[in-house]
């Protein structure tokens, strides 16, 4: 499938697919992430992160990784969840996308600063 | 761990454990936890509110994920059925007739007796008093304010001829007392209604206008209030118009386009010979708003005492009669039927409807075993995979409910368009007769209902069925053939069989009816209908006194004499095989001991040629003469079946009997029970002949008929014209036109006088079958529906299991049976089934027949000539098993086309 046919994003789709980005991360780890990144403004609540998860799963964007932590470390009933391939593109695509549009606003912030100086 | 986090998290691991199971499955462990972890910090960083969004957050996930999960269903119930399309077609074919002729006559059964009176306030609050009763009587029903808020009192049908560019047009109206419209909170388009004032005899004669009259015959005028309309040839005010969609108080049966009120004596015939102040003139229908409260029973029992005190005080001659006074109608209802009398509409209508819902749904759930045998490993599969087994179950019903969905709709629409174009048949009666068939709100609602009945019951028995796998051997390769033995009680081979049973009984009563009503439509009417021509002339309703109206007609029967093109002319108040207000009448039988015997019949007023005009001989005693058209003739004749009813094995002739001077019409639909008792003035007249038997209305012979009573056309008979008018009969030389004849000599006495309703004999025989007619249609439509079922049906099933054994069949291809013994073999179950279920059919329609005669007279009638027909009772089950054994043949050659090998590798 191609990745222009995710776009534009859901927002917490993003944010789930953008913390997986970087590392593998379990539910709980997802949720504490957005928060903290979004200094407390993005707030995934339990069940729509997991209705999310369970949807970017069937959209094949995500998997769920067999690789775990250390045993001390490691809790059983957790699972780890990382980026497919195509949730890779898909999360490129739209990273590309918001700059773009960030960078159309910038250009027109500048036009205007110049019209009004 | 405070307490209100304990609570919440209480609440939070329960809605948890709501998820569905598949999602429970894959997350549920984690979202609890998560839940668990995170529900402290919340409420350390926000507090309740906090809590009560992680609780509303779960709370609107968990419908999201059902309709998730139902629209998984949905594609996937889609895709599979697009995949078996003969299985759906054949499906959808079923149910569609199913709920189709079940919405039908649910649509008919709510536009007779479920729809409300248009335009009247809170309709459920107005009860009509049945038998129609006197003017006097209604001013003391009236006075009665404990029971009633309000009341009203009407005459209907009025015949009310119109003056139109010189030509009278004859319509409809009803003649009201001035509560009418204000009883029934109508609020008039134009004008006013009737106030007390306009009810004062002397008052210059007003009208009200039916909206439709406004449209139709005047323009439209925004200015037509205070004009003047010519009403049998008197100036009427136009007082107001009516709302668009009123047409009286019983729109049904007496559609009304003029309102008058009873101060128009001198214009209407039903008020001549002061109808408002006599007893006996029971023509007025009473309707009563019933006071908050009060019940149906209690103010019936107080009406009976009221009528009886007054039969009582004015010495009525029915007083020493035992029998029911008054009984109340639902009026707010289009057609008036006692709430006792419903079931057995709803009755008939439901058994047959069910029936064919019942095999169109034995038909699908059939298909769907043996589908879903086929479908085993597919379930045992994702079974063994971690799906639930309610999760199958609702996948299952899924696809069973777009089936029955996709059949409703369809269902409906068959629905819709048959009763629309039942609704647009015109009646072929001088009357108008409204019906409004097509589907509303309520029949919707209704077949919205039937179809999610019909989904779940056809899908849920064998989703249950095929859900409960023994997952081993399904898994294994062809571990599903069990080789099908014939197991005498399995769950389908007893679907088959009540296929059968339901699909030839259907057939066999359906078919008894179509016979029964074949054989009535017969048109032998004991007597000779060929040329012979009827026409209604009304010269009161032209503007003629009733004195002029006796010269009239008294001088155009001496011109038609010696018009060559007639042979015989006559005149009568109403003739034989009439559908639409049949003269009945009771009369005392009057003993030489002094007793007085109350009996029934039918009653007409003739000239004294309609014997020999109509050629019905007198068989003893002689005809009417010239000197007893008095109005103090006391002369009768009878039929046949009256006398030997009345005086059995007596000579009938100089015999007595007391007859009221006015019949009372009764009416194909909604006639309430007859009167038992005379109306109006009695007197006493003597059988001074007998004639011979005439058929009447739906019978088969001439000598079932009711008996009949002929008396000698009086002056005072001219002056009552009947909504009919006077029937002119004429029997006309063959070749003639004999109605354009007949137009011709009354424009040359007199243009003024418009005669109506011209048609033969023959054609108005063909008026009294509609009815038997469109129960022909009825019946034909609803066996056709039943047969295609059982033939889809049977055709279906057969296949399926057909193509179940045809690994068996291979093998025993393979092993050299021959073609004739494989067919025999699938032939040999086939039969034993049609055949058991046939004569469970048989047993079946006999029975039904016998508890539809048992509470339907005219099936008791009809259907008594045709329940051991051999042709129905050989025919129908051989057409049947014909069809069955077609339906086998076809797969099982198609089956032995296949090449051994390779139906042995397929498994």
């Amino acid at each position: 499938m191609k990745p222009d046919t995710f776009l534009p994003l859901k927002p917490h789709w993003f944010h789930v697919l953008l913390c997986l980005a970087d590392q593998e991360q379990h539910g709980y780890g997802i949720m504490q992430e957005v928060l903290e990144r979004t200094g407390g403004k993005v707030r995934l609540w339990p069940a729509t992160l997991y209705g999310t998860i369970k949807r970017l799963m069937d959209s094949g964007l995500i998997e769920e990784s067999s690789r775990r932590p250390a045993a001390a470390l490691d809790d059983p009933r957790r699972r780890y969840y990382r980026l497919t391939s195509l949730g890779r593109r898909v999360l490129d695509a739209e990273s590309r996308r918001l700059e773009d549009l960030v960078r159309v606003i910038r250009s027109k912030r500048l036009s205007e600063r110049k019209a009004l100086s | 761990m405070n307490r209100r986090v304990s609570l919440s998290l209480r609440v939070y691991r329960s809605l948890a454990r709501a998820f569905p199971y598949e999602f429970q499955n894959a997350y549920g462990e984690e979202m609890l936890q998560t839940g668990e972890a995170a529900i402290e910090p919340t409420w350390r960083s926000l507090g309740v509110w906090g809590l009560l969004r992680l609780l509303l957050d779960i709370a609107m996930r968990l419908p999201a994920e059902y309709a998730s999960e139902f629209r998984q269903d949905l594609s996937y119930g889609m895709r599979s059925l697009s995949a078996s399309r003969g299985f759906t077609a054949v499906a959808l074919v079923s149910l569609t007739l199913g709920i189709g002729v079940a919405t039908a006559g649910f649509s008919e059964l709510n536009g007779f007796i479920g729809r409300d009176v248009p335009a009247v306030r809170q309709p459920d609050e107005l009860v009509l008093v049945e038998p129609p009763t006197s003017y006097l009587n209604y001013q003391r029903y009236r006075d009665r304010s404990d029971l009633f808020t309000g009341s009203l009192a009407y005459i209907a049908p009025v015949p009310l001829g119109i003056a139109v560019e010189g030509r009278t047009v004859r319509t409809w109206g009803h003649i009201v007392s001035a509560s009418y419209f204000e009883m029934l909170g109508i609020h008039s388009a134009l004008g006013r209604f009737f106030r007390v004032e306009d009810e004062r005899p002397g008052t210059e004669p007003r009208v009200v206008v039916s909206y439709g009259f406004w449209r139709n015959h005047l323009g439209f005028d925004p200015a037509i209030v205070g004009k003047s309309l010519r009403i049998n040839g008197h100036p009427c005010t136009i007082l107001g118009v009516g709302p668009e969609d009123f047409a009286g108080a019983s729109p049904m049966i007496y559609a009304s386009d003029l309102w008058l009120p009873l101060s128009i004596q001198g214009i209407a015939p039903e008020l001549a010979d002061h109808a408002l102040g006599r007893h006996d003139a029971a023509i007025f229908h009473v309707v009563g708003r019933l006071r908050p409260g009060i019940s149906e029973a209690r103010a019936e029992s107080q009406l009976e005492t009221i009528a009886l005190q007054l039969e009582q005080d004015y010495g009525d001659p029915n007083r020493e009669n035992k029998y029911r006074r008054v009984t109340l109608l639902p009026a707010g209802k289009m057609l008036p039927i006692r709430k006792e009398d419903r079931p057995l509409l709803t009755g008939f209508m439901g058994v047959l409807g069910g029936m064919i819902l019942l095999i169109a749904i034995s038909n699908v759930i059939n298909m769907m075993l043996a589908r879903a045998g086929e479908r085993r490993k597919e379930i045992a599969i994702r079974l063994a995979l971690g799906a639930s087994r309610p999760r199958l179950v609702r996948q299952l019903l899924t696809e069973s409910m777009i089936v029955a969905t996709a059949a409703g709709a369809l269902g409906f629409l068959f629905a819709s368009i048959l009763m629309s174009l039942a609704s647009r048949e015109k009646m072929p009666y001088p009357m108008p007769l409204t019906f409004q068939l097509a589907p509303d709100g309520r029949v919707l609602l209704f077949t919205i209902a039937l179809s999610a009945f019909t989904g779940i019951v056809f899908g849920l028995m064998p989703a249950l069925q095929a859900t409960h796998v023994d997952l081993t051997p399904a898994l294994k390769e062809g571990g599903n053939v069990r080789l099908p033995r014939f197991r005498r009680l399995s769950l389908r081979n007893c679907l088959v069989l009540s296929e059968v049973a339901g699909s030839l009984s259907l057939l066999l009563i359906t078919g008894y009816l179509v016979m029964g009503h074949q054989k009535i439509a017969a048109p032998d009417a004991g007597f000779e209908t060929r040329n012979l021509y009827l026409i209604s002339i009304d010269p009161l309703r032209d503007g003629y006194s009733p004195e002029q109206t006796t010269t009239f007609f008294r001088n155009l029967l001496d011109r038609l004499r010696r018009v060559p093109s007639f042979t015989a002319a006559s005149l009568a108040d109403s003739v034989t095989m009439t559908m639409i207000g049949k003269p009945g009448t009771t009369f005392y039988m009057l003993q030489p001991s002094g007793a007085k015997e109350i009996r029934s019949g039918r009653r007409y007023t003739v000239q004294r040629d309609f014997f020999t005009t109509l050629g019905i001989p007198i068989l003893s005693g002689r005809s009417f003469r010239q000197e007893e058209e008095r109005d103090d003739s006391a002369v009768a004749i009878v039929s046949e079946k009256l006398a030997e009813t009345c005086w059995k094995n007596q000579n009938p002739i100089g015999r007595r009997f007391e007859i009221g001077d006015e019949s009372v019409p009764t009416f194909v639909v909604g006639g309430g029970k007859s009167h038992q008792g005379t109306v109006g003035r009695t007197r006493v007249v003597q059988v001074i002949g007998v004639a011979r038997n005439v058929r009447e209305g739906i019978v088969a012979k001439a000598a079932d008929a009711p008996g009949v009573i002929y008396l000698p056309l009086r002056p005072a008979d001219y002056a009552r014209s009947t909504f009919h008018g006077m029937i002119l009969i004429v029997r006309a030389v063959p070749g003639v036109d004999a109605i354009a004849a007949v137009r011709r000599e009354v424009a040359a006495m007199d243009d003024k006088v418009t005669p109506f309703d011209p048609h033969s004999m023959i054609a108005q025989i063909e008026e009294t079958m509609f009815p038997v007619k469109v129960a022909l249609w009825t019946y034909g439509l609803i066996g056709v529906c039943g047969l295609i079922l059982a033939a889809v049906g049977l055709a279906g099933v057969t296949a399926y299991s057909v193509a179940r054994r045809r690994r068996e069949i291979g093998i025993r291809v393979a092993l050299g049976a021959g073609h004739g013994d494989v067919i025999g073999l699938v032939i040999k179950e086939a039969a034993v089934l049609v055949l058991i279920g046939s004569a469970i059919g048989i047993l079946l329609a006999r029975a039904g027949m016998r508890a539809l005669s048992a509470v339907l007279f005219q099936i008791a009638q009809t259907a008594g000539m045709s329940d051991s027909d051999p042709v129905l009772l050989v025919g129908a089950p051989v057409l049947l098993g014909t069809l069955a054994l077609v339906a086998c043949y076809i797969p099982a050659r198609q089956s032995l086309r296949i090449d051994p090998a390779t139906a042995l590798r397929q498994e």
